[in-house]
C-alpha cells in the first residue's frame, strides 16, 4: 500500500523538514511557558510530529517514525497537563529534533543511524513523569460525559451480538466510538472505505453555515453512517486535549469516497478524519497508519482491560483506552509487519540519489504576476517581429521599449521568488544560544530584529553556517559568566541582539553582545606570536585594524580551544564565506563593553549592478557594491595629484592617499588608448605609471605642451596613465575607487562606460583558476565580459588589508615628509591693529572675534572694558605695550577673545581678519619686543606675531600667580629635556619654561637630545619634544626614551604644531604621554606641572 | 453466464485499457463513445456494469448517469465512474446520485478490476 516514488519522499522531506524548522522555536516557547502551558502551540507540534511520524511510516522510514513516535506520547502528556515542560524535558526533545534532522538529511540511509539513546531516553521522560500522575488522570477520563447517538446506529448494526463489540478512537484516545465488527466486515466486503471522523459541532458545523441535520443528509446521501457517538466534555475538565469546542460528533462512516476525496464531504481538518482499513488499523488520509496503531482493539483483551478500570461494561469503553495506550505505545513502537515491508522499499531506494530543496514554494499571487508579464511579454515578441518583418523602424522601437519595460518587471517578479525572509536562518538561534548558554553555564538573551528583511535563496542559505559561527562566537567568547559579570557591573544575563535592515540596496545584519568585548593589544599580541603580522605592522595599526586582525587565516582566539568555538571553522571562514557572497564585514568593540558585527549583504547574486569598464580594449565589469566613487583627473592634475610611495602609486583623494592599481599591470593584458587626434586605438607603451615625483617631469599644462612638443612623442615622459593624451581637453586618468572589506584602492582603467545591469555567469572550469575574475556576463552587444574580483585583484597586485596598513603607514610617512619640506605649518589669524601693519596670533589660542564698537567701550579703574555675557571683558590693544602703530580710531573694532592666565580677554583689533596656514619662518629677534614674539612673512607681508600672554603679563602682572618653582630633593630645580630644531620656538618654548623656574636643557635633534639624557639621565624629570626635527624625530626619540627601562618613567609631552587624529594616535602607540600645541604656552606649562605633579 | 460489462468513453485509449483488463474474464464487453451510444446500448444489453467516464461530448457522464437513474430498467445497474483527480465538485455529485463506485484517472486497470470484483464475481476464461 505504500506508494513509494521520489516525489513523494521529496515532498514529504520538504514538509517534515518545514515542520522541524518551527519545532525548535515553539519547542523553546513551551518550555518558556513551563506549566502555563499553550495548547495551541503543544497543539501545533503535536501535530507536526505527528504528521512527520504519519509520513515516516507511509515511506518505511522506521527510525523517523519511531522516535516522531516517542516525542508524539511526551507531547501528548505535555498536552495533557501531566509532563510539565521543563528544561530538562524540552533538552530531550529537542535533541530528538536535532537527530529527526539528521536523520531526514540523509533520508535513504536514516534507517541504519542507532537512534535508540534518543528513543530510550525520551522514554524515560515519559516514564519518569507519566507514573505518579497516573492516579488523577484517570480520574480525568472518566469525568468524561458521553451518550450513544441512537437515531444514527444503522439497521444492520442491531443485528450482531454484543459479543464482537471494538472500540475505534483517535490516537490521543479521545473521542472514539463502539460498535460490532460483523458491521465494518459488511461494509468492507462492499469494497467501500470507512472513516472514523469527529466533527466539532461548533467549529465544523455552524462556523461553516451548514446544520447538524444537513450534515447528516449529505453523508446518508453519499454513504452509510456504521456508528456515532455524540460526546460532550466539560470545559473545565483538565483532559480536554484536543480543540476545546463542544460538543462533538464522531461517526464511522462508510462510503465509496476515496480518502483523497472524502474530505469534500467533510470540509474538516485532515486530522478529524482517519480511515479505517479491513486491517482493522487506522490511517490518516494521506495513507499512513496513525499513532498509535492500537486503536483497534482485540475485543476480548479491551473487555478484559474495561472490566478492571471500570466496572459498567455496558458504557462505551473508548475513554479507557487512552490509559491502555499509554501503557503499550512505548513498547509497541510500530507494527513489525508495516516495518518490515517498509524496510523492503527503502532498500530497493538505496541507489537512487535524493536531492532534496529542489522546490520552493511561491506565492499564488507572485505567480500569476509571473504569467500576466510573459503574456506581455509574448505580446510584445509578436509585435516586435511583426515590425521588424515590415521593416518598421518606429514599431520595433515602441516594442522595444515594452521588451525593456517588461524585461525589468519579470526579472523583479522572478527575484521576488527567489527571495525568503532571514527569518528562516534566525529562527534557529534562539536554540542555539539556549542550548550554548546551558554548556556554558552562562545567562543569556537573545532578540531578533528584522525577521522578515528578505534575501535570495542562495544568500539565505548560504549565510546559515557563519552567521551561526558569529552567534555561537559570541555567547562563547562575548558574553562573560554571571559571576564575572556582576563583578564588572553589568545585569548577570549578557544579551546578543541581532538585526537585518535594508540599507541602500543591500541587507544589513548586525549582531551586537554586550559582552567582554575584544582586546585589541591581544589580538595584536596573538597575531604577533602566531607570524601572522609584524611587530612593526602591530605598532601601526588602528584599534579597528586590529579587531578585524581576528578575521586572519589561522587566528583563534580562544585561550583554551572549547568545543563550542574551536571548531576549526574560524572567523577567517566566516569571511571567506561572506566574501564569496559579495559580502562585508566588519567588526566594531569597545573592550569591557562588547562587540558588535557588521555584515553587508547585496539582496541577490544573480543580477547584479556593475559598472563597465575598459580596459586593453576589453570590457569588464565591477560590481557596483565595491564601487566607492569613479575619479577622473583632467590631465594636467595628474602629475600634481598621483605620486609615487616607494614604488606604489598613489593618489590624493580629500587628503587621503590612494593607493593606485593598473588594471593592465595585474591581469596582463597591454593597455591601449585611443589617440585623441585620429580616433585610432593604439598601444599605449609607456611602462611607469607615472614619474610625478621626478621634479624634472614638467608640470603639463596646455601651454606647455605648446612649447614643449617633444613630450607628446616621449612616452616615458608623459603623466600618468592618462588613456588619452594629455594634450587632449578629453583625455583623463580615469580610476574606479573600489573598497573591499576594508581594503579601498583605485583601480586605474583605461575608459569607463555606464553602468548596467548584468547577469552573472559563473566562469568555465578552465577559467575557474584565473583568481581576479568573480564570473562572466554577457553584454549586449552579445561579447563576454569578465567580471572582476575586486578583492583579489587587490592580492593578486600586493595589497592585503595588513599590507594596506602598512601603505598607509607608508603613506602617513610621506605625508610626514611634506609637512617636514613646509616645517612648521601653523594656523594663524591675521588681523591688523593700526592701518598698516599685519599682526598674527596662533589660531588655537583664539576663543572667538567679537564685533565691538568704540562707543560701547567703558574706561573704568584705567582699564578699558566692554559689557560682555553678563560681564567685563577687559581689553587690550597691542600699542599698549609695543611700539607700534597705535590703534586705528574707526567705529568698527574688533574684540579678539583670548583666554590668558585663566581668564578671558579682549585684544582690540581691526579687519581685514584671515585665517590661513603658514610656514613659520619665524624671526625671533629682528622685531622682538615686549608683547611681540617675533616675525614671519606672510603673503609678502612682515607679519608682527603677538605674544598675547606677555601682553596681559605686562598690563596685569597681578593676574598671574608667582611662578611654582619645583625642587628635588637636593634644592635644584626641576630639569627638563626639551628637543625643537628650530630656534625661534627653543627660545621661545625654554623662555616660558625658565619663567616657571624650570631648568631647561636644549637640543636640537632627536639624537643630541638622547645624548644629553644619558649624559644628566639623574637630573632630567620631564621630555619636552618636537615632533618633527632632522636625524632623529619626535617618535623615534620616544620609541627610544619609552623602550629604555632606565628613562622609561620620563613624562614626554610633544609639542606640534599638526595636532591632526593619526598624530596623535601613533604618538600614543609610542609611548608619547600628552600633545601640546607650539604656541599655547599656558597649556603647556599647565600639562608639565600636572606631570610633575603626577611624578 | 459471462457478465456483460459496457464501457462509455470517448477515448479510445482508455477504452482499450477496460478492454484488457477485462480480457482474461469471462465476460462480454460493449463499448461506446458517448452518453447517447452509451444509453443505446445499456437499454439494448442490458449490462451487468457500466464503466462511464464523465467528460464526453454529445451527452455527458453524468447526464446518461441521471438517465440511467431515471429509468426503472436501468437504474439497478452498478456504474463505476471514471473521474478526473481535479473534478473532486463531481465526484460529490455522483456519489450522490448513485453510483456504485468511482475511479480517479489516471488509473490502472488493475485497480478498475479490483472496484469491478467487488461487484461482480468475475471468474477467470476458460
Amino acid at each position: 500500500m505504500t506508494i513509494q516514488d521520489d516525489e513523494t519522499l521529496r515532498m514529504y522531506l520538504e514538509e517534515s523538514l518545514e515542520h522541524l524548522s518551527d519545532i525548535e522555536n515553539d519547542f523553546l516557547t513551551i518550555e518558556e511557558n513551563g506549566a502555563n502551558i499553550n495548547e495551541d502551540l503543544v497543539n501545533k507540534v503535536y501535530r507536526a510530529a505527528h504528521s512527520i511520524k504519519g509520513g515516516a511510516g507511509f515511506m518505511g522510514l522506521t527510525n523517523i517514525k519511531d522516535l516522531t513516535h516517542e516525542m508524539e506520547n511526551i507531547l501528548g502528556k505535555i498536552r495533557g497537563r501531566e509532563i510539565i515542560p521543563t528544561p530538562a524535558t524540552v533538552n530531550v526533545l529537542l535533541r530528538a529534533a536535532d537527530t529527526l534532522k539528521l536523520l531526514m538529511k540523509d533520508i535513504l540511509n536514516s534507517n541504519e543511524v542507532d537512534i535508540s539513546a534518543h528513543v530510550s531516553a525520551l522514554q524515560t521522560v515519559l516514564k519518569a513523569d507519566s507514573t505518579p500522575n497516573k492516579a488523577p488522570k484517570a480520574g480525568g477520563a472518566s469525568k468524561t460525559i458521553m451518550t450513544k447517538a441512537p437515531k444514527a446506529s444503522q439497521p444492520v448494526a442491531a443485528e450482531f451480538g454484543e459479543d464482537d463489540r471494538l472500540t475505534i478512537a483517535f490516537p490521543d484516545g479521545q473521542a472514539g466510538l463502539t460498535l460490532d465488527t460483523k458491521v465494518l466486515r459488511a461494509v468492507f466486503e462492499q469494497g467501500k472505505c470507512v472513516y472514523l471522523v469527529k466533527m466539532d459541532i461548533e467549529t465544523h458545523v455552524h462556523a461553516k453555515d451548514k446544520t447538524c441535520r444537513a450534515v447528516l443528509e449529505e453523508m446518508e446521501q453519499t454513504g452509510v453512517i456504521v456508528g456515532a457517538n455524540f460526546v460532550l466534555q466539560s470545559i473545565s475538565d483538565l483532559d480536554v486535549a484536543w480543540a476545546p469546542g463542544i460538543p462533538v460528533m464522531v461517526f464511522l462512516f462508510a462510503t465509496i469516497l476515496k480518502p483523497a476525496d472524502i474530505n469534500v464531504l467533510f470540509e474538516i481538518e485532515d486530522e478529524y478524519l482517519l480511515e479505517v482499513r479491513s486491517d482493522l488499523q487506522l490511517y490518516n488520509l494521506q495513507g499512513s497508519p496513525t499513532a498509535t496503531d492500537e486503536i483497534l482493539r482485540d475485543p476480548a483483551q479491551l473487555s478484559g482491560y474495561i472490566e478492571k478500570e471500570m466496572p459498567d461494561l455496558d458504557s462505551p469503553a473508548w475513554s479507557a483506552t487512552d490509559d491502555a495506550m499509554e501503557e503499550q505505545t512505548p513498547k509497541r513502537a510500530f507494527n513489525p509487519v508495516d516495518a518490515k515491508s517498509t524496510q523492503d522499499a527503502v532498500t530497493d531506494k538505496k541507489s537512487v540519489k535524493l536531492e532534496h530543496e529542489t522546490s520552493l514554494r511561491v506565492h499564488v499571487r507572485l505567480l500569476d504576476q509571473l504569467m500576466t508579464l510573459a503574456g506581455e511579454l509574448v505580446l510584445s515578441r509578436n509585435q516586435l517581429l511583426q515590425s521588424m518583418g515590415s521593416s518598421d523602424t518606429r514599431g520595433s522601437e515602441v516594442a522595444g521599449q515594452r521588451i525593456d519595460l517588461i524585461t525589468s518587471e519579470l526579472q523583479e517578479a522572478i527575484m521576488l521568488t527567489r527571495m525568503q525572509s532571514i527569518g528562516n536562518v534566525f529562527n534557529k538561534f534562539p536554540r542555539v544560544v539556549r542550548d550554548l548558554a546551558g554548556t556554558l553555564g552562562k545567562q543569556v538573551e537573545l532578540s531578533l530584529e528584522g525577521k522578515d528583511v528578505e534575501l535570495d535563496k542562495t544568500i539565505i542559505e548560504a549565510i546559515g553556517d557563519p552567521l551561526t559561527h558569529l552567534v555561537r562566537n559570541a555567547v562563547d567568547h562575548g558574553i562573560e559568566k554571571p559571576d564575572v559579570r556582576k563583578k564588572s557591573g553589568k545585569a548577570p544575563t549578557g544579551h546578543i541582539f541581532l538585526k537585518a535592515y535594508h540599507e541602500a540596496g543591500q541587507v544589513n545584519i548586525e549582531i551586537s553582545d554586550d559582552g567582554k568585548g575584544l582586546d585589541g593589544h591581544k589580538l595584536a599580541a596573538k597575531a604577533i606570536e602566531k607570524g601572522l603580522i609584524s611587530e612593526d605592522q602591530a605598532k601601526l595599526m588602528s584599534a579597528r585594524e586590529k579587531n578585524n586582525l581576528i578575521f586572519l587565516p589561522g587566528f583563534s582566539t580562544a585561550e583554551t580551544v572549547t568545543d563550542v568555538s574551536g571548531r576549526g571553522v574560524g572567523m577567517d571562514v566566516v569571511k571567506t564565506n561572506l566574501d564569496q557572497l559579495g559580502g562585508l564585514i566588519d567588526i566594531e568593540s569597545v573592550t569591557g563593553k562588547g562587540t558588535t558585527i557588521h555584515i553587508k549583504l547585496p539582496l541577490t547574486l544573480a543580477i547584479i549592478p556593475c559598472q563597465i569598464v575598459v580596459t586593453g580594449g576589453e570590457r569588464y565589469a565591477i560590481p557596483q557594491v565595491n564601487l566607492e566613487e569613479l575619479l577622473r583627473i583632467p590631465a594636467e592634475q595628474v602629475s600634481k595629484r598621483i605620486e609615487r610611495v616607494g614604488n606604489a602609486n598613489v593618489v590624493r583623494l580629500r587628503g587621503n592617499l590612494l593607493p593606485l592599481i593598473r588594471l593592465t599591470d595585474i591581469i596582463g593584458v597591454a593597455p591601449r588608448y585611443k589617440d585623441p587626434g585620429t580616433g585610432e586605438e593604439k598601444d599605449d607603451r609607456r611602462k611607469a605609471i607615472a614619474d610625478r615625483r621626478s621634479r624634472k617631469s614638467p608640470l603639463l599644462s596646455k601651454d606647455d605642451m605648446v612649447e614643449n612638443p617633444a613630450d607628446e612623442i616621449a612616452p616615458e615622459t608623459l603623466p600618468e596613465r592618462s588613456e588619452g593624451r594629455r594634450y587632449h581637453a578629453n583625455s583623463a586618468l580615469n580610476i574606479v575607487v573600489v573598497s573591499t572589506g576594508d581594503m579601498k584602492y583605485g583601480l586605474v582603467v583605461d575608459n569607463l562606460h555606464d553602468s548596467e545591469e548584468i547577469v552573472v555567469k559563473p566562469l568555465g572550469r578552465d577559467l575557474k583558476k584565473c583568481k581576479g575574475y568573480a564570473g562572466a556576463t554577457i553584454m549586449g552587444d552579445g561579447r563576454v565580459a569578465l567580471i572582476l574580483d575586486v578583492s583579489n585583484l587587490a592580492k593578486m597586485a600586493g595589497l592585503s588589508s595588513i599590507e594596506g596598513s602598512a601603505r598607509a603607514a607608508e603613506v602617513a610617512q610621506a605625508e610626514h615628509e611634506i609637512h617636514r619640506t613646509n616645517r612648521d605649518k601653523q594656523s594663524l589669524l591675521v588681523f591688523r591693529s593700526g592701518e598698516n601693519e599685519q599682526f598674527a596670533a596662533p589660531l588655537g589660542l583664539v576663543e572667538r572675534i567679537e564685533k565691538i564698537k568704540r562707543s560701547d567701550i567703558e574706561h573704568v579703574g584705567g582699564k578699558r572694558v566692554i559689557k560682555y555675557r553678563n560681564g567685563s571683558l577687559p581689553l587690550f590693544s597691542i600699542d599698549e605695550v609695543a611700539t607700534v602703530q597705535p590703534l586705528s580710531d574707526q567705529n568698527n573694532l574688533l574684540g579678539i577673545v583670548f583666554m590668558v592666565g585663566g581668564r578671558e580677554i579682549g585684544l582690540l583689533a581691526i579687519g581685514p581678519v584671515d585665517a590661513l596656514e603658514a610656514n613659520l619662518n619665524i624671526d625671533g629677534s629682528t622685531l622682538r619686543q615686549t608683547g611681540i614674539m617675533g616675525s614671519t612673512i606672510i603673503n609678502d607681508r612682515t607679519t608682527l606675531l603677538v605674544d598675547i600672554v606677555e601682553i596681559v603679563e605686562t598690563l596685569n602682572p597681578q593676574w598671574f600667580k608667582a611662578p611654582e618653582i619645583r625642587k628635588d630633593e637636593s634644592g635644584n630645580s626641576t630639569t627638563i629635556l626639551f628637543a625643537e630644531d628650530s630656534s625661534f620656538f627653543r627660545n621661545q618654548v625654554k623662555g616660558s619654561m625658565e619663567k616657571e623656574g624650570f631648568k631647561v636643557i636644549e637640543a636640537e635633534d632627536g639624537i643630541i637630545a638622547w645624548n644629553l639624557l644619558q649624559k644628566n639621565a639623574k637630573s632630567i624629570s620631564l621630555v619636552v619634544t618636537d615632533i618633527e626635527m632632522p636625524n632623529m624625530d619626535g617618535f623615534a626619540l620616544t620609541r627610544k626614551i619609552k623602550e629604555d627601562p632606565s628613562f622609561s618613567h620620563l613624562p614626554i609631552i610633544a609639542l606640534t604644531t599638526l595636532a591632526g587624529e593619526e598624530d596623535i594616535a601613533r604618538g600614543r602607540q609610542v609611548g608619547i604621554d600628552d600633545y601640546q600645541i607650539k604656541l599655547d604656552r599656558e597649556r603647556l606649562i599647565k600639562s608639565i606641572h600636572e606631570f610633575l605633579k603626577a611624578a | 453466464m459471462a457478465y456483460k460489462i459496457l464501457t462509455v468513453d470517448d477515448s479510445k485509449t482508455i477504452r482499450m485499457i477496460v478492454k484488457k483488463a477485462f480480457a482474461p474474464y469471462n465476460c462480454d464487453l460493449f463499448e461506446g463513445e458517448n452518453g447517447v451510444e452509451g444509453l443505446a446500448i445499456a437499454n439494448k444489453e442490458k449490462p451487468d456494469l457500466i464503466i462511464l467516464d464523465i467528460t464526453m461530448p454529445v451527452m455527458t457522464g453524468i447526464e446518461m448517469l441521471a438517465k440511467l437513474k431515471s429509468e426503472k430498467d436501468l437504474k439497478d445497474i452498478p456504474v463505476i465512474m471514471l473521474t478526473a483527480e481535479s473534478g473532486k465538485e463531481n465526484v460529490m455529485k455522483i456519489v450522490k446520485m448513485g453510483v456504485r463506485d468511482y475511479v480517479v484517472k489516471p488509473f490502472k486497470g488493475d485497480q478498475l478490476l479490483d472496484r469491478a470484483k467487488a461487484i461482480l464475481k468475475l471468474k477467470p476464461k476458460d
